[in-house]
């Protein structure tokens, strides 16, 4: 949903203004933009004038507020008023805000912000009724990296497509963490490209890991993000075997939805995969990455890998490390020797 | 430090000065009022929250000099509740505190005056006197449409204005706008002040104060007003006492834009009429609003208002039309700030659409203007 925000501040930047927004949800930074986008489309950028109000939500009287929204604007064309928190007025002082949703005032633009919106209350639903509820969510995680090339192109940076995978990696699907993390870089890496380098040097590691990012790694052929993405789980104490059976759930739904597409067989393939369909998609989109015999090799590889955690002679992470190495192509533990025998030995 | 002074004047120096330190500042020394006092009799005071500062003098019998920080609110209260008559106050080593009075006495513990911030001085800025009468109008006239909204600076504030020889003051807070004038002599040209709200709140005490005591000679009570800059520090003084303001450093808006130049209708009628119709008729307004609608035709003004979970209102008024009718919707709550501020008997509405500005001002007189926007009801 926050495609509708985006459309919020792109009308706003074409001048086209709702008379009420009720504006929510856990991406603050898409939330302070799209108030920012309808302040100025009302009543401009500059310092806060005559036709403006501000308040907070907590202890706000709906008689001051709808007061404020019913009044003609002084020397300009809207008044804005703006409501922070307005999940945290009174449930009787959201209804005269609900009864003013049927009939607002022309030339008042009413922007209702809530710190924690939740849609199940009242107000959500009439605004919702009225065109007027928008969510800003965090982005899924294939919009995570065009995100990141866009807003910095926005600020004139150039980012190595390295360092926009790691960036992506390291702080995750929070815009305003991005956001900071891109004021650092830009800092950092004053007046030339940002590298992959420079976000390992200067960005913590903020975002949770979980074991399918790096099966989605794998099966997106990313070494470097693969390799990162473990190193990462390891630190977590993720144990070694669970992570390779994720792996290898994934590379083995590959195959099979490799053989469901190749065969021809009527049916879903999210049936055939026992898979939501929104999963079975996007199977489907990483199989095609793959051929039957780099399928085969994957398979060999993770027996391997398995045999070798197993044989516990050598570190899990050094095991597990080859694995991805040979996954993405390289030389590795399917066509070494022995992976049970140490090394040298 | 020692001195012994009746405690009424101990109590009347303190009120003046307490209500300005800053009681839940981060800073713990301006929640202290500085007790000065000289070898020659004279013993000061002065609170301030570093945008406000306030001093005082008042004679006393002065044992030692020497000077200390008690707790604003403490010393106030203490002073207050002793007996009738003579009070002592001794600093003892530490800055122990006691204060005395017949068989009463507190022990406060206060701080070096020597760590209490100084504050700014009149030194050679140029004052001009006004009648304290004129200055308290004007506040009257304009306070209330003061913006309460502290993220607006400039508009939490009020615009004083000195011109030839008018000293005007306005208000906004971007739905109403008060502009009041007073004609005054020695007036120094061209100077505007921006004076923040929590200012212009003391300098009503301070304005009340010199209007409620009689002077011997029977002249007017007079405050002494100036600046050293626009950028301020701004200082009021009367008889042993000063007060200074920093000033709000932005510009106000062009509040000659939001005064309609000229209007099609005019209406005149009975402050108190309508003050009254007011009052009565918004106790049923509608969303809560305090909308009330204005429906006037020649000879007579109909107010109104309506609530479809409590009812509706209705009260008529005899008025007098130049112009076409007209129904306007107003906050009656702008529009009794504003009669009641005033103490004509009659008072002009003039207006043009119904989602034009409407000003009111004194049936006869051009030194105030009350402008009011509108409301769809």
């Amino acid at each position: 949903m926050s495609g509708d925000i985006e459309s919020v501040i792109s009308n706003a930047a074409k001048g086209t203004l709702l008379p009420v927004y009720l504006i929510g949800g856990d991406e603050r930074l898409l939330v302070q933009r799209c108030v920012d986008a309808i302040r100025h489309a009302t009543v401009g950028a500059g310092p806060r004038g005559l036709a403006e109000d501000h308040f907070d939500g907590k202890g706000l009287s709906a008689s001051v507020l709808m007061s404020a929204a019913r009044t003609l604007p002084m020397m300009a064309r809207h008044r804005l008023v703006i409501v922070r928190g307005v999940d945290q007025m009174g449930t009787a002082e959201q209804e005269a805000l609900i009864a003013y949703f049927a009939k607002p005032e022309p030339r008042t633009v009413l922007v209702l912000v809530a710190l924690q919106l939740d849609l199940r209350r009242r107000i959500a639903n009439e605004a919702k009724k009225n065109g007027f509820l928008f969510v800003a969510q965090h982005p899924k995680e294939g919009e995570i990296g065009p995100w990141i090339t866009r807003e910095a192109a926005r600020r004139r940076l150039q980012l190595d497509p390295g360092a926009v995978e790691s960036l992506a990696l390291l702080v995750g699907p929070d815009l305003s963490l991005l956001s900071d993390a891109l004021d650092r870089l830009s800092l950092y890496a004053y007046a030339r490209a940002i590298t992959a380098d420079d976000v390992e040097q200067c960005i913590t590691p903020v975002r949770e890991i979980a074991a399918w990012d790096l099966s989605d790694a794998v099966t997106s052929r990313n070494l470097a993000s693969g390799l990162a993405v473990l190193g990462r789980l390891l630190a977590q104490r993720q144990p070694a075997l669970p992570l390779l059976a994720v792996i290898s759930r994934q590379i083995y739904q590959l195959a099979k939805a490799k053989q469901f597409l190749a065969s021809g067989e009527k049916g879903s393939l999210a049936a055939a995969l026992g898979a939501p369909p929104s999963a079975a998609q996007k199977i489907a989109a990483q199989a095609k990455h793959w051929s039957p015999q780099q399928l085969a090799r994957a398979l060999k590889i993770l027996a391997a890998t398995d045999s070798a955690l197993k044989g516990a002679r050598r570190g899990d992470e050094r095991v597990l490390e080859e694995c991805l190495i040979a996954l993405a192509g390289g030389p590795g533990m399917g066509e070494l020797a022995d992976p049970r025998r140490p090394r040298g030995a | 430090m020692e001195f012994v002074v009746n405690k009424r004047e101990f109590v009347k120096a303190l009120s003046r000065v307490q209500s300005v330190a800053d009681k839940r500042s981060p800073m713990p020394i301006l929640t202290n009022v500085l007790i000065r006092a000289e070898a020659s009799g004279a013993v000061h005071f002065a609170a301030t929250d570093l945008l406000l500062a306030v001093t005082g003098t008042m004679r006393a019998d002065v044992k030692k000099a020497g000077s200390v920080a008690l707790p604003a609110r403490h010393i106030f209260d203490t002073v207050k509740a002793l007996p009738e008559g003579e009070v002592t106050l001794t600093v003892e080593k530490n800055f122990q505190a006691r204060i005395k009075g017949a068989r009463r006495r507190f022990d406060l513990a206060g701080a070096p005056g020597e760590d209490f911030p100084s504050l700014p001085e009149v030194g050679n800025v140029p004052m001009m006197s006004l009648p304290a009468e004129d200055i308290a109008e004007l506040i009257a006239l304009t306070s209330f449409s003061m913006s309460t909204d502290d993220t607006r600076p400039h508009l939490a504030a009020a615009l004083f204005e000195t011109h030839r020889a008018m000293l005007r003051m306005v208000t906004t807070d971007g739905h109403r706008l008060s502009k009041a004038e007073r004609s005054v002599s020695g007036v120094q040209t061209g100077s505007k002040l921006l004076i923040p709200a929590k200012a212009i709140h003391e300098l009503r005490r301070l304005v009340d104060e010199a209007r409620s005591e009689k002077r011997e000679d029977g002249s007017p009570a007079m405050i002494s007003l100036g600046a050293a800059s626009s950028q301020g520090p701004v200082f009021f003084q009367r008889d042993g006492m000063t007060m200074s303001s920093k000033l709000v450093d932005a510009a106000f808006p062009s509040y000659e834009q939001v005064i309609p130049t000229s209007t099609d209708r005019s209406v005149r009628v009975s402050r108190q009429a309508l003050l009254e119709a007011l009052r009565a008729v918004s106790l049923v307004s509608a969303d809560r609003t305090f909308g009330v609608k204005l429906s006037i035709t020649p000879g007579r003004m109909v107010i109104t208002s309506e609530n479809p979970e409590i009812g509706a209102g209705m009260d008529e008024i005899d008025a007098t039309l130049t112009g076409p009718d007209v129904v306007i919707g107003f906050n009656s709550k702008y529009v009794i700030d504003v009669l009641s501020s005033l103490s004509c008997d009659e008072v002009v509405l003039d207006l043009s659409g119904e989602l034009d500005p409407g000003v009111v001002r004194p049936e006869g007189r051009t030194d105030y203007i009350g402008v009011i926007m509108p409301m769809r009801i």
